[in-house]
């Protein structure tokens, strides 16, 4: 991981991933179903997974 | 937005749900990478040694494949000018 301080992205690639690759896919509980919420379902859309650290911080 | 947007962190489900609640409700899901916990967030790179996510943006198209990466800073939101001009590069 990249280690650049400043306003604008750290980094644009992770340990494992980076721009080309196929995205691993997942399942996992959603706030606000019973539901799972699975990426291989939502083939045909666009998708912005938005990671943050965590709930009562902003997203 | 031509997106499906989805907030992922390793909180349990109830404290997402307690979060939306407080945010008077939230127009997409949040997702609780808690049990195991951080495996979608360590499959993608992004969890912490300390056991939370980076605060990071993924775009993955129509067909599964991740075309745009941006990892912030833990205390910087990330640009949503940034987010919506790649979005828009993909139609």
């Amino acid at each position: 991981m990249a280690t650049i301080k400043g306003r604008t992205s750290v980094a644009n690639f992770t340990a494992t991933l980076k721009a080309g690759d196929t995205a691993p896919d997942f399942e996992l509980a959603r706030h606000d179903s019973d539901d799972v919420w699975r990426l291989s379902e939502q083939r045909g859309k666009n998708v912005v997974l938005a990671f943050y650290p965590f709930a009562f911080t902003g997203t | 937005m031509n997106a499906q947007v989805v907030g992922i962190s390793t909180d349990s489900k109830h404290a997402n749900r307690a979060w939306a609640e407080k945010l008077g409700g939230i127009s997409y899901p949040l997702l609780s990478d808690f049990y195991p916990h951080g495996a979608v967030a360590e499959a993608y790179g992004v969890l912490r040694p300390q056991g939370m996510a980076e605060r990071a943006l993924f775009i993955i198209d129509a067909a599964g494949i991740v075309r745009y990466i941006d990892v912030h800073e833990l205390r910087e939101a990330p640009d949503e000018d940034v987010l919506f001009e790649e979005l828009a590069k993909l139609g």
